[in-house]
């Protein structure tokens, strides 16, 4: 492929710099998957610890409410009904407010577990009622406008059915048996389920850091190996041919001036070693000149001084007293040895 | 009939050339030569180029040049 040094050095750049940016963009993804998955394993446990709290409190209004059932049927007196309705009726309100709670973070179980809850309050309040009816106690439970229930001289309340009777040890049992289901079945079945969610995302979780890290390592050293290979293709493309572009200057500054470049390339160091040859032909050119031209002012002076000698020669037996041309001539000899050894001296250099 | 091209400078190169194998390793034997061959041609057979048009005049100084330095062209 032939390029420009310039060509060379954008494409080495712009490779190195994309593959840094697609392993920078794929160590961010594996490191938000990692993220989301730690996000759901908390939610996961937050969803556990929440039902297993509802749980605790289900069974804390259990406790109560079957206090006040027996305190019915034992016909307590009314400050101490009132004292254990009233642990009933916070022991209820707590338990409602975790289930609902439950409800708004595990939104497929909030229905169920809802109407798990009614019947189960249903069926313990009827007992209740049941008791106290047995124990020949005024307090009745029952249901309000509003959907609550609260206590009250006379109850509104009718045994869920499904239910054989109105007798206060079959609704007892009924009782045990709604709690378990809410207790043991429904909320245990929550709290498992978050578990294991929240298992399974920690391990996602810790896959996705295992992959970020791995992949964040396998990316450094693939850009190092491509770094390896664009600095190679550019010594190969810039750095040797400029070694030889030099080399050849070097040559031809030593004097070599038949050397020649061997093959010009087709980019910005072509275009040098190009004009290197150019500029050595026109150098060689010159000097050829030079030379040719100191060549003619030697045999020139060369005769010229000859010449002069001849015609002190010559004056000199024609007896003629000249001292003035004897002395040109001699002049004449003089100039011309030294132009003589002039252009020998720029011969030798 | 127009002027023609390269006739002197082919003769140039020949005689430059025959001068070079005559004066080999004598540099300045060879620089002598070449100035003597200017001296009587009358003009500098290193400025000669292929463009230069073919003067008679310069092709019979040169030849005669040459064949006075013992060169047979």
């Amino acid at each position: 492929m032939k390029t420009t040094v310039r060509g060379r050095i954008a494409l080495a750049m712009t490779v190195l710099m994309v593959a840094n940016a697609a392993g920078a963009a794929f160590s961010w993804w594996a490191y938000a998957e990692a993220a989301r998955y730690s996000a759901e394993a908390r939610a996961a446990s937050g969803r556990a610890a929440l039902a297993s709290s509802a749980a605790e409190r289900v069974t804390a209004w259990s406790a109560d409410t079957g206090t006040l059932a027996f305190a019915a049927r034992q016909a307590k007196l009314s400050e101490e009904l009132s004292g254990t309705y009233g642990n009933v009726l916070g022991s209820e309100l707590a338990a409602s407010s975790s289930l609902r709670r439950l409800g708004s973070l595990f939104p497929e179980s909030a229905k169920p577990v809802s109407d798990q809850w009614d019947r189960l309050r249903l069926v313990s309040y009827v007992w209740v009622n049941a008791e106290a009816t047995e124990g020949g106690t005024t307090l009745r439970i029952s249901r309000m406008p509003d959907g609550k229930f609260r206590a009250s001289v006379a109850s509104n309340l009718t045994t869920p059915t499904g239910i054989p009777a109105d007798s206060a040890s079959l609704l007892r049992a009924e009782t045990r048996k709604e709690v378990e289901a809410l207790k043991d079945g429904t909320l245990r079945n929550i709290v498992v389920a978050s578990e294991q969610a929240s298992v399974r995302a920690v391990a996602e979780e810790d896959r996705a850091r295992l992959l970020a890290l791995n992949g964040t390592i396998a990316w450094v050293l693939a850009s190092l190996a491509l770094a390896v290979i664009a600095s190679i293709w550019l010594y190969r493309g810039i750095a040797r041919p400029l070694a030889a572009a030099r080399s050849y200057a070097n040559r031809v500054a030593g004097g070599e001036w038949s050397a020649a470049f061997p093959t010009h390339r087709s980019d910005e160091i072509g275009a040098l070693t190009h004009a290197v040859e150019n500029m050595k032909d026109a150098f060689v050119r010159k000097a050829t000149i030079m030379s040719e031209m100191a060549g003619a002012v030697l045999v020139t002076s060369g005769q010229v001084d000859a010449a002069a000698k001849h015609a002190q020669e010559a004056v000199a037996a024609s007896g003629i007293a000249s001292d003035d041309l004897t002395q040109d001539l001699a002049a004449v000899s003089a100039k011309t040895e030294v132009l003589t050894g002039l252009a020998a001296q720029m011969l030798e250099d | 009939m127009g002027s023609t091209m390269g006739v002197l400078y082919d003769l140039a190169q020949q005689v430059t050339g025959a001068l070079a194998l005559k004066h080999d390793g004598d540099s300045i034997g060879l620089v002598l030569a070449k100035g003597e061959l200017a001296t009587r041609t009358g003009f500098l057979v290193a400025l000669i180029t292929p463009s230069d048009p073919d003067d008679p005049a310069k092709v019979h100084a040169l030849r005669e040049a040459a064949r006075d330095l013992g060169i047979a062209v």
